[in-house]
């Protein structure tokens, strides 16, 4: 039993470059920091701090020299010795909020997140309540009780920040005891405490840095805010709070005198926060240009095909991908996601892109759409209707092209209705209709069949089934009547008997209006009943292009004939499925030469010399193998 | 939505209760009391006692809190230890300085934030890593060191500010202005940090969802992606992270008020504090209670029009 826990053990997150203390530097370095204040705070009797109370009114207001290393205030004693010795009080005070938050939080976040029910509303109540209250208000009312006893205050504090400290223990104490491992545990009746210990420590390392060093920064804040204010220890005892205070009443004469505890405040609670965030897993920093909406993308110009575009056919098709290479990552050599990618539509066609998850398929049937991961570099174009659209040109609008997804219930923007959203995209396509959207949205909603369509308008899209939701995604996405439709694994999320409709839907809208649909798949089933065309990616690369006919009864390329001989369907009888030994290269780790050498059971030495071309073989057929001539045996 | 407007009813009274139990038992622990303040040091200890038992400073704690309690829904606070003066009307008469110093700080807190936040998420690089500095600056110098600062730099070197005080906007509106501007300033700048980080977070989780995708690529348009799509559906975030912000800009009156010799409620508690004038500090502690719950109340109110998921779910 325990061994099959044991294998479940989560893999370690990837992080930057850190140190050997497994921090970045930065981390350590606001840690050295610390450190070094609180050994001076401790041991300042002992290193020559000076005395932090002895006056000197001979050597009142200096400013910072060889006498005072940060100057001497009004009563002419050493700012230096005050806000070493005032870093006693304040790291005192964060440690009993902290141990306090610590305590507390931990404790009853484990507790609610573990037992549930009951004990866990009354917990979360109370936390939500402690969120509510004015924390500076409540520590006043102390102060005013216990006078400027600033312990009393942080251990209030304490309590305060303990809400905030549960919350995140009580979440990941939740999502971890739901987890299988933990689940199986607990069903055997082995050692819960110990597994859910073990993993909760590891997960809760970092948030709970993070949380500590709020709780921390919110203490000194809060501590030095209130000596600041006269409400802390009495004077002359040294506080960052007082040494502030002392130097804003000379404000006008000696502006210089603020700096140092300025300075020492600031840095001492960034040092901290750095330290927390330090913490913090790398993984989830995002590094680079662009954002989801702005994706930095490079278009490289003239670089084109690696063999010169195929012509595919004579007739001018719809759409005209030539020599696309799509790769990651800015300077160097980026990771290319696609290479050397040429194919067509011709209007009123469907062509499928068949192949594994990863082999390129959406990336290169999204670039149609001009949508390009963050931080592309692009090569190659895409024609659309006789235009340009990759690189895009400047100052002309997108040409119509309707998209829709593998999701469609994450598709629609749950916030709005249908009829909202089906409106606007009514307005935009068809500016000169205003008034006018809700007629047509109720027509296309007709058209993708929906019944009762006033209703639908008003509905949210949690309201509606995910089949309902495809369609008013099909018609959203022909409120601009495109000439193409982009489908993207349209069916994969849906129920069985929804697949069919949809296809069904798609099929009837191709024949009445001569759309033309690039369809993303990897499902045989899907492409039979609908495409005409077929073209099949591996690893980036267009392996194989046929009629969809050849595909079934004639693959060429050996990957293509595994991927059939690997389908499901049409299997008979009770013999084995075969199934193609050996993992697809991922972008990076493709090898010289044809991208399916490993897996192949054709692979020969030439395979692996140089990029292998994709060979035209018979009437409008295109196949990426050198053994191609070779291979010609009947099945 | 019906069960979370409950949620929040049933949640207030005991948290009312709660800060005002918690401010009424340290009162009783001090050593002033209302009849001492009252004679003055001249009366004698019959005088005292009788007037201890005239106002009931001789119960237990719980039948005081009781009649303390009953008095609280009837408008009346108590009275303070200094002066006597009822401690409701002390509020009230603090009450306007505090309310434009808040809803002023309120304004540029939720435009600032906004804007910085929006503007990270869908630029990203480097002013994404600008917005995540702020707020890390923002926590860095809290607002009564950002105060010393400003003052030094606008009041002091260039004399382009008043150092403080306070001029009511009836008065001189320009004079207002210009009195409201460094308070403000040191009031938001840690609230736009926070706030600015939380739309960026939730405006780039908004802008990477399978819906904006599929806006985007059915042709949708930027502006109305980002100011109708994502802004609604990062609402929810944004609203409870300026109902925790509004809580901590109530304390942060505290010490801006102080700072700025700004005549209001958060001033008049340092004050009470100083004096150990409890039913003061109490009253304060009770009306920014109160403050902090209306205003949680209204986000939920808020809440339930913004999310559908949670109006629907009424039928």
């Amino acid at each position: 039993m325990s061994d099959m826990v044991l294998t479940h053990k989560p893999a370690r997150t990837k992080s930057t470059v850190r140190t050997g203390l497994g921090l970045p530097i930065r981390g350590v370095i606001a840690l050295g920091y610390l450190g070094l204040l609180a050994l001076g705070a401790v041991f300042a009797d002992f290193i020559g701090v000076g005395d932090p109370l002895r006056q000197n009114l001979l050597g009142a207001k200096m400013p910072p020299g060889e006498h005072f290393w940060l100057g001497s205030d009004q009563l002419g004693r050493d700012i230096f010795a005050r806000l070493i010795y005032g870093a006693r009080e304040v790291m005192l005070g964060a440690s009993e909020a902290l141990l306090i938050a610590f305590g507390l939080g931990v404790t009853a976040g484990l507790a609610a997140g573990y037992v549930r029910g009951r004990l866990d509303s009354i917990l979360s109540a109370i936390a939500d309540m402690l969120q509510s209250v004015p924390a500076i208000a409540v520590l006043l009312a102390v102060l005013a009780v216990f006078e400027g006893n600033i312990h009393a205050a942080m251990i209030l504090f304490g309590v305060l920040a303990s809400a905030a400290m549960f919350r995140v223990v009580r979440a990941a104490t939740m999502s971890i005891s739901e987890e299988r491992y933990v689940l199986a545990a607990r069903l055997a009746g082995v050692g819960t405490w110990t597994i859910l210990w073990r993993h909760l420590a590891r997960r809760l390392r970092s948030v709970l840095m993070v949380q500590s060093a709020i709780v921390v920064a919110l203490a000194i804040v809060n501590q030095v805010g209130l000596s600041f204010l006269g409400l802390g220890s009495k004077p002359p005892a040294p506080t960052w709070g007082s040494v502030l205070m002392d130097g804003a009443a000379v404000l006008f004469t000696d502006t210089w005198m603020i700096i140092p505890p300025v300075v020492m405040i600031s840095i001492t609670i960034l040092a901290v926060m750095v330290v927390g965030d330090a913490f913090q897993d790398a993984a989830t920093t995002r590094i680079g240009r662009g954002s989801p909406i702005r994706p930095s993308v490079r278009y490289m110009p003239g670089a084109g095909a690696r063999f010169g575009t195929v012509a595919i056919s004579n007739q001018q098709p719809l759409v005209e991908v030539s020599g696309l290479s799509i790769g990651i990552g800015g300077r160097g050599t980026p990771l290319w996601l696609i290479q050397d990618v040429s194919f067509s539509v011709r209007h009123g066609e469907i062509v499928g892109l068949v192949g594994e998850s990863g082999a390129g398929k959406s990336v290169a049937a999204r670039a149609i759409l001009n949508m390009f991961p963050n931080g592309s570099v692009v090569e190659g174009t895409i024609r659309y209707a006789g235009r340009e659209v990759v690189p895009p040109a400047r100052g002309v609008p997108s040409p119509r092209i309707g998209y829709i997804s593998q999701q469609p219930m994450a598709a629609l923007d749950p916030a709005f209705t249908i009829g909202n959203q089906l409106c606007e995209a009514i307005a935009l396509h068809d500016g000169a209709r205003r008034g006018k959207e809700r007629e047509k949205a109720m027509e296309l909603l007709d058209l993708v069949q929906i019944r009762e369509p006033s209703k639908v308008l008003e509905l949210y899209p949690h309201q509606i089934s995910g089949g309902m939701a495809q369609r008013v995604a099909i018609a959203i996405a022909l409120s601009g009547n495109p000439q193409l439709l982009v489908a993207d694994e349209p069916t994969t999320a849906l129920d069985v008997t929804v697949q069919l409709e949809i296809l069904n839907l798609l099929k009837a809208l191709q024949q009445q209006k001569g759309l033309a649909i690039l369809l993303v798949t990897h499902d045989w089933g899907v492409v039979a009943r609908m495409c005409e065309r077929v073209i099949t990616f591996y690893a980036g690369e267009i392996v194989e292009s046929a009629g969809v006919s050849d595909i079934f009864f004639d693959p060429r390329h050996p990957y293509t004939r595994a991927l059939r001989a690997a389908d499901p369907h049409g299997q008979r009888g009770v013999e084995r499925l075969p199934v193609i030994a050996g993992q697809v290269p991922p972008p990076g780790k493709r090898p010289s030469g044809c991208n399916f050498q490993a897996r192949c059971q054709f692979g020969i030495a030439r395979c692996a010399l140089k990029p292998i071309e994709l060979e035209t073989y018979g009437d409008d057929r295109h196949v990426r193998c050198i053994r191609l001539n070779e291979l010609k045996v009947p099945r | 939505m019906k069960r979370l407007i409950l949620y929040r009813l049933a949640m207030a009274l005991p948290l009312l209760i709660l800060v005002s139990m918690l401010t009424f038992v340290l009162v009783s622990l001090s050593p002033g009391d209302a009849a001492r303040t009252i004679l003055g040091s001249n009366a004698t200890p019959e005088q005292y006692a009788a007037l201890r038992e005239a106002l009931g400073l001789n119960d237990p704690v719980l039948v005081r809190y009781w009649h303390w309690l009953v008095g609280a829904f009837e408008g009346d606070l108590g009275r303070s230890l200094i002066n006597g003066q009822p401690v409701l009307t002390a509020v009230t008469q603090r009450l306007g300085p505090t309310v434009s110093l808040v809803s002023l700080t309120m304004v540029v807190t939720v435009v600032f934030g906004l804007i910085l936040g929006i503007a990270g998420a869908v630029f990203g690089g480097r002013l994404g890593r600008i917005v995540d500095l702020l707020s890390l600056f923002g926590m860095a110098v809290p607002n009564f060191v950002l105060g010393v600062c400003l003052t030094a730099i606008f009041a002091v070197m260039f004399r382009l500010l008043p150092p403080g005080g306070y001029v009511a906007p009836d008065v001189s509106l320009l004079g207002w202005a210009r009195s409201m501007i460094l308070p403000v300033v040191c009031l938001s700048f840690f609230a736009v940090g926070i706030l600015a980080q939380q739309v960026k977070a939730s405006f780039s989780d908004a802008l990477q969802s399978e819906y904006t995708f599929n806006l985007i690529a059915n042709g949708f348009s930027r502006r109305s992606i980002i100011f109708k799509h994502a802004l609604k559906n990062s609402a929810l975030p944004i609203l409870a992270s300026v109902g925790v912000i509004f809580s901590a800009m109530l304390s942060g009156t505290v010490l801006v008020e102080s700072l700025f010799y700004i005549p209001g409620l958060g001033s008049l508690a340092v004050m009470a504090t100083a004096g150990s004038d409890l039913p003061i500090v109490q009253g304060v502690a009770v009306i920014f209670t109160l403050a902090v719950v209306i205003a949680n109340f209204l986000l939920d109110l808020a809440y339930g029009a913004l999310n559908p998921k949670l109006r629907t779910a009424e039928a």
